[in-house]
């Protein structure tokens, strides 16, 4: 390890920045989304606010901890990760805690554990692991695409049946956007993008007779939980149309610059459902307006396209699909929250990286900057390095 | 040149490509691609963003705004109405309401269930005012009941944690302190109705259905002052309904107190006199030098307690059908022919054009020839050798034909209008009738026919076409009183804002200054004087020691027929019966005030009208007059009538 002090010296700083402002915004809504919750949430000891803060700073330990292993080891341990996010993902449909009408919890004591969100950096890692492997110039067939799909089929399947639709609708997007990226022969591409296109429909059209298809398979309040997913509007008449309205009052009553910050009323008097978690942004723009959110938005985007850069650097291929992975898992997330918020995508429960509350999710995406971190510190070869220190 | 040796944080791209490593090239070529894509998304969030926060940002902050915050309007007290010396004749006093909260309310059936008892209502009558509320916001309270009692109150008050959503609301009331004194002149309240609404929120958007506003009288003329300035109470609450403060709580600013020119004593006497006596016309007194009324009496009187909270039909009809209309404010809108109070009329047209002097005499046979008719006098055995000063006193038809034939129709009623008669006073009052004062013009003008000569002998004497109001006959009579100043009736003294003790005067008007010869009037009032202080003059009952009067009496026909003509006064249809005026001024000296009494059907002046006015008169002047024994109460100076006592004068 005698390379170690050099390469911290490329560490990139401009990356950290980056993350470092979105994670100070995010604290300093997720402060002002919970003031409110304080006294409900004094039953555990701590208030959300603490809890992410310490996430926040442990994440970045480990993110700088990390750094001294090169993320090659990644592909040489992958298919352990991935064995045991199957087993982690098991053990929640089995024996988790439920909540919010879903199972997805495993409670570990200090934490409590959701392997859905540790699934979608381990899916990255095992995608970027077998494409890395299996080098085609002219594009995979459809021989070559079975491995990946079993790959993706299964946790998606075992975090469908929590149900957590949103994740596994993000599993089935990072592996699709994946697979692209590798590249797929257009004699593939063609059918199977028709097969999916045709399987969705289908799946929609059925999804008032899915209890007697899913009968044989699944428990009842399983089969219930899904079958409310796709009939939202049947299980709770006023409960996302009120979300997505209110969402909707507290980000346009912002204004341009916005009703200053923890005087947002829609925050403040409880107006506005999941202020801490899905819907933080909403609260944001109602506190900091126009300015505020076009700035968030803006660096947020800074952010992606920087980490886009350094896959599109990466001094290998496995590199490139890794961090790419990481960047795709992020930005899918981010902009489906952010659409959602702002009701251009239905109610799905898809975090908003770095900035809803959550340990598991903010984990994970510390852990994928960490990544991101290590790709761009070993762009070039070790070789190289290694010569410019003799 | 040489560059610096640092390295580039990057390494350039074409330099890794030319590791030539093809497979990886095309993964950092579709890496790029994929920032395009993620450019587009956070355009279309941005573009967004730019749409909810700036396109429809106002619209947001209102609906934040609606969401959180509750108005609700505080009710004012309405200004109080006062007489001249500060009695208070309409007050304000606290009323409880029942009210309901709906979105506090967590289970509605068994409230209203457990209500109707305590409310003394029917279930099925309280669900109609939801019925009735099921259009307004959740957060408007439903009105469950009005004025409710004390017990009431207390077991609600008492109750409140059984019974969830059920507020009280205070809403000040009218009271009456004098029952309906002056119930004519001061109107009374109801709900605002679609059309005032309507007019009304145009010009300022203070009303709410529901509100209570001013439906006829002074509570409608003076609306805008007496009513005041709702207060704003705004309550900031969270997503439950829960209070979390209570935001710019507006007091709500009273009306103004109006102070009338009214005496409410005087008043009351005369509209008990009235009352007691079942007597059904008017009674109204003006100070002569300013114009200020202090006596408006219109009997029957209204019933205001009918009117709170809407009067039901067959009430309404009852009073409509009544033949002594108690709908009507016969001060002001009652028009009468005026009879021998015309004479005053006829006599200063005929001094002002010449016709006459006050040593014109004429020889009375009792009755009049002009033409090939005859005009009766009211004193068939005639009054022998008559001028103008016993013309008036004594209210001689057939000199009054003959000033009448002299002058012709159209000098009449020009000296009519000057004195006030057939023209609108300007009072503040509702519907102000002008009477008619016919002129051959107006003939021409509403009947298409030429005028008669014959005519112009009934106009003379205040019979024929003409009408008046009592309003007109008191002005006309206080015009002769100040030598031709006529003024503008005056009812309101002065108006007091309490809030910031402003207080707004009503000063005298001068509507007319009559350029006469003052000695025309001073003959006119010569013989006014004797009508009641004279040996032969036709109220000589009113007169009273200590103080001079000068009046004049009046009977009008109320029909012209002649069927009834020689029987016995008290067999002739109340309806059919003659109306008897009394008017006059005191101190005849030094004219102080001016007072005039009209009785429908009441026969004669003298008799019916003049204790009425005597009665008014001494009250007016009681500090200045010597007692009169038995002077206790107004209502014993009232003569006791006098059932087929013998007819005296006109």
């Amino acid at each position: 390890m005698k390379m170690d002090r050099s390469l911290f010296a490329r560490i990139d700083v401009a990356l950290l920045v980056l993350v470092g402002l979105i994670c100070c915004m995010g604290l300093l809504n997720l402060f002002s989304g919970s003031v409110s919750l304080n006294a409900i949430m004094s039953n555990y000891g701590q208030s959300p606010f603490l809890k992410q803060a310490i996430f926040m700073a442990a994440g970045f330990g480990i993110c700088l901890a990390l750094q001294f292993f090169d993320y090659q080891l990644l592909q040489k341990w992958n298919w352990l990760i991935y064995g045991l996010g199957l087993v982690l993902l098991f053990v929640v449909d089995v024996a988790g805690d439920s909540a919010g009408g879903a199972q997805r919890w495993i409670d570990l004591g200090i934490i409590k554990l959701q392997p859905s969100e540790m699934e979608k950096l381990i899916l990255v890692i095992g995608l970027a692991s077998y494409y890395a492997g299996r080098e085609m110039i002219d594009g995979y067939g459809v021989k070559d695409l079975i491995g990946p799909a079993l790959v993706v089929l299964f946790p998606a399947g075992l975090v469908f049946v929590q149900p957590d639709f949103g994740t596994a609708g993000i599993l089935l997007i990072i592996a699709v956007a994946m697979t692209l990226l590798a590249g797929v022969r257009l004699s593939t591409l063609i059918p199977v993008a028709l097969l999916g296109v045709v399987l969705l429909v289908l799946v929609w059209e059925s999804r008032s007779d899915m209890e007697e298809l899913l009968k044989p398979y699944l428990k009842a309040y399983q089969i219930k939980r899904i079958t409310t997913m796709f009939n939202p509007e049947m299980a709770d008449p006023m409960g996302q149309g009120y979300q997505i309205l209110q969402s909707k009052i507290a980000i346009g009553s912002g204004g341009l610059v916005g009703s200053g910050y923890l005087e947002g009323t829609q925050a403040q008097l409880r107006f506005l459902p999941e202020r801490h978690t899905d819907f933080a942004f909403a609260v944001w723009g109602e506190e900091w307006g126009f300015i505020g959110s076009v700035f968030f938005v803006g660096v947020y985007m800074l952010f992606l396209l920087w980490g886009l850069l350094i896959a599109a650097r990466a001094r290998d291929r496995f590199g490139v699909l890794l961090a790419y992975g990481v960047v795709l898992m992020i930005a899918c997330q981010a902009i489906i929250n952010l659409l959602m918020v702002m009701a251009y995508f239905p109610v799905v429960g898809v975090p908003l990286p770095l900035v809803s509350y959550g340990g598991s999710s903010l984990l994970t995406t510390m852990l994928g900057v960490a990544i991101l971190l290590n790709v761009r510190m070993r762009c070039e070869p070790v070789s190289t390095v290694s010569r410019s220190q003799d | 040149m040489k560059k610096p040796e640092r390295k580039p944080l990057f390494p350039k791209l074409a330099e890794i490509i030319d590791r030539n490593e093809e497979t990886v090239d095309h993964l950092r070529r579709r890496t790029l691609k994929f920032g395009l894509g993620i450019i587009f998304f956070f355009a279309l969030i941005i573009y967004r963003l730019y749409d909810l926060q700036i396109g429809h940002g106002e619209e947001f902050a209102r609906k934040a705004f609606s969401n959180r915050v509750r108005l609700r309007k505080l009710a004012a007290p309405r200004g109080q109405i006062l007489d001249r010396n500060g009695e208070e004749i309409v007050t304000n006093r606290p009323s409880f309401n029942v009210v309901l909260m709906r979105e506090d309310a967590v289970d509605p059936e068994t409230l209203v269930k457990d209500l109707a008892p305590v409310l003394h209502e029917e279930v099925s009558e309280i669900w109609e005012r939801f019925r009735e509320a099921a259009d307004a916001p959740q957060h408007m309270p439903v009105l469950l009941k009005q004025d409710i009692d004390w017990r009431t109150l207390a077991y609600i008050e008492s109750h409140n944690k059984q019974l969830p959503g059920v507020e009280i609301q205070v809403q000040p009331v009218r009271v009456y302190a004098y029952g309906n004194l002056m119930s004519h002149l001061i109107g009374y309240l109801g709900i605002i109705n679609k059309e005032e609404l309507a007019q009304l929120s145009e010009e300022e958007r203070r009303f709410a259905s529901g509100d209570l506003i001013g439906k006829r009288g002074l509570e409608r003329l003076r609306e805008k002052d007496l009513r005041g300035e709702k207060g704003e109470a705004q309550t900031v609450v969270d997503s439950h309904g829960f209070v979390q403060r209570r935001d710019k709580i507006k007091e709500p600013f009273p009306g103004k107190d109006i102070y009338l020119t009214l005496d409410a004593h005087i008043q009351r006497m005369v509209e008990d006199m009235m009352k007691a006596g079942d007597m059904s016309g008017a009674a109204v007194a003006m100070e002569v030098n300013t114009g200020r009324i202090l006596l408006s009496v219109s009997s029957p009187e209204l019933p205001l307690d009918q009117f709170v909270g809407g009067i039901s039909k067959a009430n309404w009809q009852a009073l409509q059908d009544n033949p002594k209309h108690p709908q009507m404010n016969k001060v002001a809108q009652g028009t009468y022919p005026p009879g021998s109070t015309y004479k005053m009329i006829t006599a200063l047209a005929g001094l002002a054009s010449g016709m006459i002097t006050k040593d014109t005499t004429i020889h009375c046979p009792g009755y009049y020839r002009f033409g090939n008719r005859t005009y009766r006098c009211w004193k068939h055995s005639g009054h022998g050798i008559v001028d103008l000063r016993r013309a008036v006193a004594e209210s001689c038809d057939t000199y009054f034909y003959m000033v009448g034939q002299k002058v012709g129709v159209d000098r009449l009623a020009e000296f009519a209008n000057k004195m006030g008669l057939g023209i609108l006073s300007g009072i503040e009052m509702e519907n102000e009738k002008a009477g008619t004062i016919p002129s051959k013009a107006w003939k021409l003008r509403t009947r298409k026919e030429k005028w008669h000569d014959g005519e112009t002998l009934s106009v003379a004497i205040g019979q024929g076409y003409n009408t008046v109001t009592p309003l007109q006959i008191c002005l006309m009579t206080a015009t002769l009183a100040t030598d031709g100043v006529r003024m503008k009736p005056m009812l309101i003294d002065k108006i007091v804002d309490i809030r910031t003790g402003q207080v707004r005067n009503f000063p005298p008007q001068v509507a007319e200054r009559i350029p006469l010869n003052s000695d025309y009037m001073q003959m006119i009032r010569q013989g006014m004087m004797d009508v009641v202080q004279g040996p032969r003059g036709t109220a000589r009952k009113v007169a009273i020691k200590g103080l001079n009067i000068a009046g004049k009496t009046g009977t009008a026909q109320a029909v012209n027929m002649s069927k009834y003509k020689g029987i016995a006064e008290k067999n002739i249809p109340y309806k059919y019966r003659d109306h008897a005026w009394f008017t006059c001024y005191a101190p005849a000296e030094k004219p102080e005030i001016a007072v005039t009494v009209m009785i429908e059907h009441g026969l004669h002046g003298g008799s019916a009208a003049g204790p009425i006015a005597r009665a008014i008169l001494r009250a007016y002047f009681k500090d200045r007059l010597p007692p009169e024994k038995g002077d206790k109460t107004a209502m014993e100076t009232m003569p006791p009538p006098e059932d087929g006592a013998p007819v005296e004068g006109d």
